[in-house]
């Protein structure tokens, strides 16, 4: 589905992302773990297609196509959906209004009916209660005044009206409280199928006991460091990056 | 005394004037020859320079044209509950003939300004609105004033809500043909104790046009004034609103978008007095400015001396969308208290980037995610609006605006 090769990614001709490799199969769960400023965010950015994120080396397939010419709204209707670290707020403009807009615009790529204002209600609608999300939320204005764990599931609720085919969630558990966790954690994992892959940016091994990886990378300064299974994460739990980092071998996958 | 070089150009209004047949009150005829003579005296502005009320708006082009005199063409739409009047005011019968007497040309000072002079001697067909004492209208008065090709018309509204009356009221602008005409209108409100007025005003003039216009409102005691304005079209249309906060506890709520492209002129001036203790007023002003089109805006406030806990705030937000496109904005504040709670501020800028980046990753392309993006910015002018049939009809309103960019 996703096959990156030798990535390098500059900002403003500084080198953040430094040679990465991966690849991540339909139905399969990567976790992405990793210290502050490693790289992490940049690489769910330019997979989303930020503008100012320019790829100097290495290749970006997605479902066999060169994501790098891709415009950012046709990944999206490919299928890639982007989780934000920080979702912005947008006063204005309501969420139900924009996300219908974003979905129906999907719906036609895919030859696929669109939604008029009250079939789309609908879905909204049960959508959100089955993340137990607040109907009314949908029509506030997108995060205008929303905590830091609402935001979170504010985008877990566009990703589940989206039905995307391969997901970044960018510390989708930052800022959530247990129950947040658990409630988001169960939505994801409903979200998980044969067809559809994720990548999940964490910090927290507490995050993958929820949603467990089929594979753990370890990226560090542009690089990934380590790369195995579960085991990887409470390894990095339990004694830091500082031990992977010192390091001579990496763990290595198969 | 020789004000401009160029008195020919007026002399066609005059001549106007005096075709008008006599057949009015007296009382009337008295304040047109007055309005006239001052007319006369002021000519058109014609200079910008020394001259701060016309220093962003150039109007000179008014006097290469010759436009032919038409009676206002407006229309109410809808019906009218007891308790609500909206005639011709040369129908006015009974006490509201007394009442348009009492009000008319007393607050839109004719003295002052060359095109409240023209109005004042030249409008026919003026509508008068009346709430009656404790009337409280819940659908709003719909006026529609409209122009044709190569005419000039001098509309003329009258609005009087009395005491403890509430009342809501669109006005429409817009032009029949597409050619160049000049519409120069005057709106007087007069707003009683406790009473209540929203004015919605949409300006949908041909690209070609003039509009000027000028509204005068008086809020007594506890009165509340709300103004909702929309300027989206007219080749140059200046509009003043000029607000008497005359009682303890009266406020004003003033919000405007406009959204112009190519050419167009669009120039706001508000200047608001608070004549006593207590008074409240906002304003919020946003603009979307394409192509190498202008736009001003000029929030003026007044505090008379010894006001004691005045409040008033005023915002103005730009986008510019061009780089030829330019805006001028100014607040001017005047302030003869201590006692006050005062803020105003403006912003310049682009959309913002990321909420376009954050849009489009949900599949939106850079055209819509930006028309979504500047609908919510203006729709934020609506947020005080209680009539929902007004805010209905200004959200489409809004929303056409920008369908159309
Ligand atoms: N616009 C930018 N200009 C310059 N440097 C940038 C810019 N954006 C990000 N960086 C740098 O790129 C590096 C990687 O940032 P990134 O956000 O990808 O880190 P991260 O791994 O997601 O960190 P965190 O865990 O704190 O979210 C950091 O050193 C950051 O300062
Ligand atoms: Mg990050």
């Amino acid at each position: 589905m996703l096959e990156i090769k030798n990535l390098h990614v500059s900002i403003n001709g500084i080198e953040i992302l430094k040679g990465i490799n991966l690849k991540v199969d339909s139905g399969e769960t990567h976790a992405i773990m990793g210290p502050n400023g490693s790289g992490k965010s940049t690489l769910a950015y330019i997979l989303a297609g930020k503008p100012g994120y320019e790829i100097t080396k290495g290749s970006v397939l997605f479902e066999g196509s060169d994501l790098s010419t891709m415009p950012v709204e046709e990944r999206s209707r490919a299928g890639i959906f982007l989780s934000f670290q920080n979702p912005i707020a947008i006063p204005g403009v309501r969420m139900d209004h924009f996300i219908r807009a974003g979905y129906n615009q999907l719906q036609k790529a895919a030859g696929k009916q669109e939604l008029d204002v009250l079939k789309f209600d609908k879905l909204i609608k049960e959508k959100a209660a089955s993340l137990e999300i607040e109907y009314s939320m949908t029509k506030r204005f997108v995060n205008d005044g929303f905590s830091g764990g609402e935001r979170k599931k504010n985008e877990i609720l566009q990703m589940a009206v989206l039905e995307p085919k391969l997901a970044l969630l960018d510390e989708i558990d930052s800022g959530l409280d247990v129950d947040a966790l658990r409630e988001v954690s169960t939505a994801v994992n409903n979200m998980r199928s044969q067809s559809r892959s994720l990548i999940l940016v964490t910090h927290y091994q507490r995050l993958l006991d929820h949603i467990a990886p089929d594979y753990v990378h370890v990226l560090s300064e542009g690089v990934f460091i380590a790369q195995g299974d579960s085991h990887l994460a409470k390894e990095v739990e339990l004694h830091g990056y500082d031990w992977l980092i010192n390091r001579d071998i990496g763990f290595s996958l198969k | 005394m020789k004000i401009s070089t160029n008195e020919a150009h007026e002399t066609q209004y005059i001549t106007e004037f005096h075709k008008f047949p006599k057949t009015e009150p007296s009382w009337l005829e008295e304040i047109r020859t007055q309005a006239m003579e001052r007319f006369q005296l002021l000519g058109f502005p014609r200079n910008r320079r020394g001259n701060e009320f016309w220093k962003y708006t150039d109007v000179s082009a008014l006097l290469t044209k010759n436009f032919e005199h038409e009676p206002a063409n407006s229309a109410a739409v809808g019906s009218i509950p007891n308790g609500l009047s909206v005639i011709n005011l040369n129908g006015a019968k009974g006490h509201l003939k007394d009442i348009a007497k009492l009000y008319l040309a007393k607050f839109a000072p004719f003295q002052k300004d060359p095109f409240i002079s023209l109005n004042t001697a030249l409008f026919q067909d003026a509508v008068l609105i009346h709430a009656a004492e404790g009337i409280k209208i819940k659908n709003p008065v719909k006026i529609h004033l409209h122009s044709n090709d190569g005419k000039v018309t001098h509309p003329r509204v009258l609005v009087i809500a009395e005491d403890g009356s509430k009342i809501d009221i669109s006005l429409s602008h817009y032009g029949h043909s597409s050619g160049d005409y000049f519409a120069n209108v005057v709106s007087e409100v007069i707003v009683g104790k406790n009473a209540s007025v929203s004015l919605f005003r949409a300006q949908r003039e041909k690209p070609d046009s003039f509009h000027i216009a000028n509204t005068f409102v008086s809020v007594s005691e506890n009165g509340r004034f709300d103004y909702f304005s929309l300027d989206n079209g007219g080749g140059v249309a200046r509009h003043n609103v000029n607000i008497s906060l005359s009682g303890q506890n009266a406020s004003c709520n003033l919000s405007g978008v406009y959204v112009t492209r190519n050419t167009q002129h669009v120039d706001n001036h508000t200047l608001i007095h608070h004549l006593d203790s207590n008074t409240t007023s906002d304003q919020l002003f946003k603009g979307i400015l394409l192509d190498s089109s202008r736009a001003v805006f000029v929030g003026q406030v007044e505090v008379s001396p010894g006001c004691k806990k005045v409040e008033t705030h005023q915002t103005n937000k730009t986008l510019l969308l061009s780089p030829s496109a330019e805006i001028n904005t100014q607040p001017v504040l005047d302030i003869a208290t201590d006692d006050i709670q005062a803020s105003h501020g403006n912003a310049v800028g682009q959309v913002d980037r990321d909420s376009i980046f954050y849009l489009m990753t949900r599949g939106l392309d850079f055209a819509s995610a930006q028309k979504i993006l500047m609908e919510g910015f203006l729709l934020e002018i609506l947020k005080s609006v209680q009539n929902e049939s007004l805010l209905l009809e200004s959200t489409e309103s809004i929303n056409r605006t920008i369908d159309e960019l």
